[in-house]
């Protein structure tokens, strides 16, 4: 009897063990998460920082070159009454190169303020993830605590009855569960019935000593019965030890299933009991027949019920239902957005990031592209027809590319200034691009360095559809390199080379 | 560079061009596709009949600005630019 004690409560402890090891790695799975969080959070506040450096290293160069420009004013006001040309001249060229030297630095402020905006938009990506993920590992290790500090305490007792008392377990009485109190007699006879399923499965399994256990348990059932305990709580104390104490005997393995619709309140009842019990038969002999026997006493709860709860505390990390998911989401992006304004001062554009958006009716269900193709299509024939352009002359996919994308505001901002610097508008057939890719003042700032690099328009208009792939700085760069030579290259030269430093090339 | 088959380019020729010209100046042709198109159809107008071999042996040529390419040409009397470049299309460098 000992020896089978013992290892009965070695059985026990590991299952504690093992519960306790679950606990200890939540708990270490959460700190990780948390600490990755702070990184992510710390590394934003970094980015905020070389942002409002480069922000001000912006104002003071355009503060300089407006004191360069006032210089260059007074320069030629100064000089020209006194007909000193050449110095008017060699001033120019000086202050010039110095406020392009400016506007150089200043793109290239901007084009590193871009970047780190970029990176910040992927660390909120980031940390909606990890807050997400470690708001369901709160709750996981919630629920394994819960069960650690109950399995602890009560299989804790049950070891501590054993072995103190390994000579006379057959004397324990299970503690009088007050809720049973309700359950009528009726019920209970009616559900002794079902109890004929320990006869059933001691012959299925043919185990004497398993035969002897039901046999036992079938009397201190009748006894039980025959007690009539009634009380109002003890439906909910029942549920609790049914579904903890489970556990333990259902981990093993799931063949017990088919056995899952007897039920029997009574021997609920009397679990304690068995829990007292068990410790001497079959639990350590044949794991099996006590899975048998557990599944087969499951009252009120539906064992799938039961088996939900274990996943909960052993497995499921999403087990919160999808609706109340989906709002733990919005309010963690609420949160995340709120902190990155604090951090940032600004709150993060992310259509900036949508490229193929999906518009919604006026109850939020997604509009078909064929639907928003068609209500598009009429408005932007109009605004196409009265600025010139003819939306049928594009391609028929670079047409649906345009509906689908369709901001007034912004293809009437784009012709206004390909018109305003004389670009061929029958370039756009083969540019849709620049009406969904670029703004007007993005157009209007390559156009200026083009022209000012003394490209001609019609070059400038072959090449339009390259225009959003062609960085500013980069361009302004490569301009800057061929000096006084630049009105001799050929646009292809001039775009190859700030694509080449783009690159990363010299 | 599937445009140049639109130019009447043979598979063959295309090949050829990969494996003669380097990496920057096949970006080019890939990038610049209208550019290099407009240049050549310009070409063609003059009734060059070995247009092609023009556009494999002087490539460069062709990602000049299209105005700059055009004045290349207009500067000479047509009929003479035509037999001389057919007699030897190297002639294109030297204009």
């Amino acid at each position: 009897m000992d020896s089978m004690i013992r290892e009965t409560n070695e059985n026990l402890k590991a299952i504690i063990d093992t519960m306790k090891n679950n606990l200890d790695a939540s708990i270490e799975t959460l700190n990780n998460i948390q600490m990755q969080m702070d990184k992510k959070v710390e590394e934003a506040k970094k980015y905020k920082i070389q942002v409002d450096e480069a922000k001000e290293k912006i104002n003071l160069l355009e503060s300089e070159n407006k004191d360069l420009e006032m210089s260059l004013a007074e320069l030629q006001e100064k000089y020209s009454k006194m007909n000193l040309l050449s110095v008017i001249e060699a001033g120019n060229k000086e202050i010039k190169a110095k406020i392009n030297e400016n506007l150089i630095s200043i793109s290239k402020e901007k084009e590193h303020i871009a970047e780190l905006t970029n990176k910040a938009r992927t660390i909120k990506d980031l940390l909606i993830n990890l807050k997400k993920d470690k708001t369901i590992k709160e709750e996981r290790l919630e629920n394994i605590k819960i069960s650690y500090e109950y399995y602890n305490e009560r299989l804790t007792e049950i070891i501590d009855y054993a072995t103190n008392n390994s000579n006379n377990l057959s004397d324990y009485k299970a503690p009088i569960i007050d809720s049973f109190k309700e359950q009528d007699s009726k019920n209970l006879n009616g559900e002794i019935e079902n109890t004929l399923i320990f006869d059933e499965i001691a012959n299925i399994d043919g185990n004497k000593n398993f035969k002897d256990e039901m046999t036992f348990i079938n009397n201190q059932i009748d006894e039980n019965i025959n007690n009539e305990v009634k009380d109002e709580n003890t439906e909910n104390e029942i549920d609790t030890n049914t579904d903890s104490l489970e556990n333990p005997f259902l981990n093993d393995t799931n063949e017990t299933e088919d056995t899952s619709e007897t039920s029997n309140d009574d021997t609920n009842f009397d679990f304690d009991f068995d829990m007292g019990n068990l410790s001497d038969n079959s639990l350590t002999e044949n794991n099996t027949n006590n899975e048998d026997l557990n599944n087969s006493e499951i009252s009120d709860m539906d064992i799938n019920q039961i088996n939900d709860k274990i996943d909960d505390l052993f497995t499921t990390v999403n087990s919160i239902p999808e609706t109340e998911d989906k709002k733990e989401t919005l309010n963690i992006e609420q949160k995340i957005d709120n902190a990155y304004n604090e951090v940032f001062g600004q709150p993060l554009e992310n259509n900036e990031i949508k490229k193929d958006p999906t518009m919604t009716d006026i109850f939020g269900n997604p509009i078909k592209e064929e639907t928003i193709n068609k209500a598009n299509e009429k408005q932007i024939e109009e605004m196409f027809t009265v600025n010139g352009i003819n939306l049928k002359q594009f391609k028929e996919e670079d047409q649906n590319y345009l509906k689908q994308n369709y901001n007034e505001q912004n293809y009437q901002n784009i012709i206004n200034t390909l018109n305003r610097n004389n670009i061929n508008l029958d370039n756009v057939y083969y540019a849709p691009n620049i009406f969904v890719e670029m703004t007007d003042s993005e157009l209007e700032n390559i156009l200026n360095k083009l022209i000012g690099a003394g490209q001609s328009l019609e070059a400038i208009g072959l090449i339009l559809e390259k225009f959003p792939r062609i960085k500013n700085y980069n361009l302004d760069q490569a301009i800057m390199n061929y000096g006084e030579y630049i009105k001799d290259i050929d646009i292809t030269e001039l775009i190859m080379k700030a694509k080449e430093l783009s690159n990363g090339g010299n | 560079m599937e445009y140049l088959f639109d130019l009447d380019l043979t598979l063959e020729e295309i090949n050829k061009i990969k494996s003669t010209y380097d990496q920057k100046d096949l970006e080019k042709l890939e990038f610049f596709s209208r550019l290099v198109t407009t240049n050549y159809n310009h070409l063609k107008s003059y009734g060059i009949n070995n247009i092609k071999a023009c556009f494999m042996n002087h490539l460069k040529m062709f990602f000049y600005n299209p105005d700059k390419f055009r004045s290349i040409f207009n500067k000479y009397d047509r009929t003479d630019l035509v037999r001389c470049i057919e007699k030897n299309d190297a002639v294109l460098e030297k204009l």
